[in-house]
């Protein structure tokens, strides 16, 4: 089962072009600069660099938020390259999304409760309504957000709620993989912690499959069994946690691990060197 | 010891249309000369309002200091007629902020923005200024100076930009200098380099910085000292080295637990349950002990007093000897 | 999972407003604007008269009285009476009825014509919107009122055909700015989190952008009916709109200029109350701009 690849990208590439004048050469900006990895079920793969690098482009273009310019995805097994509208949306189905900003990304006039039901809509026509809340209420109970807040705004809720509320959207679905794209940057340490837990647990329980996109290495380091690190555009280094972080061998990440501040006061530190 | 900045029971707060409501309650602190000193805590803890009420940078928003004193080289700032606090911005005080792009004017060249300030300060002709200031920019590492004094802010990346805030903001001596998260908004790599920088100039200059942060790691980097603020007020202040290898406030320790670190093989991080509180339903006694692993009855009742021993304080129930001793034979 | 729960345990605790009602909030806030509230109830007390305004009237607006003709302003008729000897006061009040109902109308069937446009245009952007922009500016390059009298001569005179053509010359500037909020709008993280959900374009459109949308049309009609009010009883002082013998605002002011010399209040009160009309709507938009729109919030 462990062994199973869930998605592989192969050689993809994405290009964004920059406003140049009329007569100019026209400039693009190498997001992502061809780059091929695979995701095993059940794992959770690391996607680490800093802003530019192209770690959330590469997000989006699984998801097909953004279309490939070259290169393909296959996700099971399928091809997604030439797939048809239907048929991403069966696969958006399977492939979900968690995105950096909670406060963003809940459509902000509507209630926790119709949120929560929107992708059933979209993707379970002929489910009853009784089905759904029940679906509903079961996962925000697993997310830890009592069912008494079902009609509540997302703006009555703390960020960390929010991002909880942000999680079960994601997993209503049912789907296999989820794409989490810095979910916890925006969070207080205290509460960082208690999502990360969550998504471990969720993990477990549902046997999800994580790509989790982050510039924090130490986040990146604790949830992560397979880290991928990026780099203007490239996957410059690609290997098992023990080995970006015990054993790292380009010379970014080298310097990325190196200027993560330890949690080691200044004064001891210059009695050590 | 001299006391370059000494904070003095320093209540601020905001005015909403349901009355005067209190941010920061009272708190007490100083900075020496030649020190670095962090302020931490998560968002609601006041650290940044603290900030802004030493600045006095209220005028645009509600905010309202309602009591304290803030004690500058002995000088009371919140007595200071606005003039004269403007002449002391920049000069005696400087801050610098999260975001460098939005402290650049956009439509200006790096140059004249600085120029501007020197000759505001110090009083020098327009072409010394160009020279202090390309002096200046060399010393907070920016290669090319002269040209980066032609350059508008947006054809500079995040870090150089910050790197020329610091070197705007350090540009007329000034003794104290506020740094409200000035890496968060950058990359790693970014924060390492300019963390070095500030400690760099620190030495150089023997002024004394507040360094405000959520951020635990870099507190470990630089600082000196530090305080831990939760909910408003101090919950802890110690040497750096105490703190870390001997936290005594239940959040502080619950802070240092629940970020991951890298090599340890733990599976589930050590996180601190619920929310900060809401500054509209504080908790009765404790401000941290609904979250508290180790709260005791007394701490939803009673407020803690800061507690000290030698030069490491904290506001906590469990460092009162008498409340520890009925604790214990109440176990028993 | 037992430990996820006692963990969040504390976390179900959501951050408690004064009030929990919406509106009531609403309320609050905008009771403290008075400008906008005093032409909230202005504006209010029009409607009222508009619907109940013939049953209260003093005297009867249309019925002639020769006996009284051109009396100025007294006890029995609080405005003084016309030509006819008709008393003002009742047919401005009868008349409430008529440019509100033309004004509304108008603004609505523009506001719903152009919302819809500027929707799809900012929406889909690419050719749509191209489209659709450069008939507005085409539609933008004539004068108003002008635009309104070339579409009044072509359909011919009549309440009708005035809607018809300020509704036409709302459209453009209501395609304008929904599509300048539909832009912003769509640039918001949830319109791409409804999209890697799998919701489908209309979907996304009507579902979660339009009500983004809403506040900056509520604020924007509000505003247009003045605007339509004032346009209307031009088309009617020009002699293009209502009867010149119906107690139409315009149609009012059109037939007294000839007395401006000798009876001033013919032209003073329909004057008057046009001009306060057309102040508490654009009053009261102003003040429910800065309720809604976010950016104008401190």
């Amino acid at each position: 089962m462990r062994d199973e690849i869930l998605i592989e990208a192969k050689n993809i590439k994405k290009h964004f072009p920059i406003k140049t004048g009329w007569f100019e050469e026209k400039k693009y900006v190498k997001a992502v600069n061809g780059i091929s990895f695979h995701i095993k079920k059940g794992e959770t793969l690391g996607l680490v660099g800093e802003s530019g690098c192209g770690k959330s482009t590469t997000g989006r273009l699984l998801n097909g938020l953004i279309q490939v310019d070259s290169g393909s995805i296959i996700f099971n097994g399928k091809d997604l390259a030439n797939a048809s509208k239907q048929e991403w949306k069966k696969y958006r189905q399977k492939m979900q999304m968690v995105f950096q900003d909670p406060y963003a990304s809940l459509s902000p006039r509507m209630k926790i409760k119709d949120i929560l039901r929107e992708p059933l809509d979209i993707h379970f026509k002929n489910m009853s309504s009784r089905e759904k809340d029940k679906r509903v209420e079961d996962l925000l109970d697993k997310c830890g957000i009592s069912r008494f807040h079902l009609n509540k705004y997302p703006h009555e809720f703390s960020g960390g709620q929010r991002q909880r509320i942000g999680i079960a959207r994601a997993l209503i679905l049912q789907p296999e993989l989820i794409i989490a794209d810095e979910p916890v940057s925006a969070l207080d340490v205290s509460i960082q912690s208690q999502i990360l837990n969550l998504m471990k647990d969720l993990q477990e329980e549902y046997n999800l499959t994580y790509l989790f996109i982050s510039h924090d290495l130490s986040v990146v380091e604790h949830i992560s069994d397979r880290v991928g690190v990026m780099y203007f555009g490239d996957l410059v280094e690609m290997g098992t946690k023990e080995e970006i972080f015990n054993n790292p061998q380009h010379d970014y990440t080298k310097t990325l691990l190196s200027s993560i501040p330890q949690m080691i006061p200044k004064a001891r530190r210059k009695q050590l060197t | 010891m001299s006391d370059l900045l000494q904070v003095k029971n320093l209540k601020t707060g905001f005015q909403t249309e349901n009355g005067f409501l209190p941010v920061v309650h009272g708190i007490s602190f100083h900075v020496n000369q030649g020190e670095i000193v962090g302020l931490v805590g998560e968002s609601g803890s006041g650290k940044s309002v603290t900030s802004l009420s030493i600045m006095r940078l209220f005028h645009d928003t509600r905010g309202k200091i309602a009591d304290g004193e803030i004690l500058y080289k002995g000088e009371n700032l919140l007595t200071f007629p606005e003039k004269k606090m403007t002449k002391y911005r920049g000069k005696e005080l400087s801050m610098i902020f999260q975001e460098p792009m939005t402290a650049l004017n956009p439509v200006l060249t790096i140059g004249k923005q600085m120029r501007e300030t020197i000759m505001l300060h110090l009083g020098m002709s327009k072409k010394e200024a160009h020279q202090y200031a390309i002096e200046k920019l060399k010393l907070v590492g920016i290669p090319r100076a002269e040209q980066v004094m032609e350059d508008y802010p947006h054809q500079l990346s995040g870090g150089m930009r910050q790197r020329v805030i610091i070197a705007m903001q350090i540009s007329c001596n000034p003794s104290l200098l506020i740094a409200d998260e000035p890496t968060t908004a950058l990359d790693v790599t970014i924060q390492a380099q300019i963390l070095k920088l500030m400690e760099e100039i620190q030495e150089k200059t023997n002024m004394g910085i507040l360094l405000i942060t959520h951020d635990l790691g870099v507190v470990a980097e630089i600082c000196d000292r530090v305080i831990v603020m939760y909910a408003g007020r101090i919950v802890e202040e110690a040497s750096a080295v105490d703190l870390f290898e001997n936290p005594k406030h239940p959040y502080t320790k619950g802070l240092m637990e629940s970020a991951p670190k890298i090599g340890s093989k733990k599976d589930r991080l050590n996180s601190i349950t619920g929310t900060v509180p809401n500054p509209n339903n504080m908790p009765k006694g404790c401000k941290f002990a609904p979250r508290c692993p180790v709260a005791m009855p007394i701490c939803h009742e009673k407020e803690p007093e800061l507690m000290a021993d030698g030069n490491h304080s904290a506001r906590c129930w469990l460092l009162d000897e008498e409340v520890k001793k009925k604790e214990e034979m109440l176990n028993a | 999972m037992s430990n996820l729960q006692t963990e969040t345990a504390l976390n179900i605790e959501p951050i408690k407003t004064k009030s929990d009602h919406r509106f009531l909030q609403f309320w609050r806030l905008f009771r403290r604007k008075k400008p906008a509230v005093i032409s909230f109830y202005f504006v209010l007390f029009l409607f009222i008269m508009a619907i109940i305004g013939p049953f209260v009237t003093p005297f009867d607006a249309a019925k002639p009285d020769y006996n009284s003709v051109l009396e100025t302003p007294s006890a029995s008729h609080w405005f003084g009476t016309d030509e006819y000897g008709r008393d003002i006061l009742s047919r401005i009040i009868a008349g409430a009825r008529i440019s509100l109902s033309v004004s509304v109308s108008a603004v609505t069937l523009g506001a719903i014509v152009g919302s819809i446009l500027g929707l799809i245009s900012g929406f889909f952007g690419k050719w749509v919107d191209k489209l659709i922009m450069r008939i507005c500016d085409v539609l933008f390059a004539f004068p108003e009122l002008i635009l309104a009298i070339g579409i009044v001569a072509i359909l011919g005179p009549g309440l009708n055909n005035v809607i018809i053509a300020v509704a036409f010359f709302s459209v453009p500037s209501f395609a304008r700015i929904v599509r300048g909020a539909t832009l912003e709008v769509k640039e918001m993280l949830f319109v791409e989190a409804e999209e890697s959900l799998g919701a489908s374009r209309l979907r996304i459109m009507f579902k979660h952008v339009f009500p983004e949308t809403l506040p900056t049309i509520i604020v924007y009609y509000t505003m247009n009916v003045g605007t339509a009010i004032l346009a209307a009883a031009s088309l009617s002082f020009l002699g293009l709109g209502a009867e010149p013998s119906s107690p139409d605002w315009g149609a009012m002011l059109s037939v007294s200029r000839d007395y401006i010399g000798t009876a001033f209040h013919l032209v003073f009160f329909p004057g008057l109350v046009i001009f306060l009309t057309v102040l508490a709507f654009n009053l009261l938009g102003d003040g429910l701009r800065e309720m809604l729109d976010p950016k104008m919030k401190d």
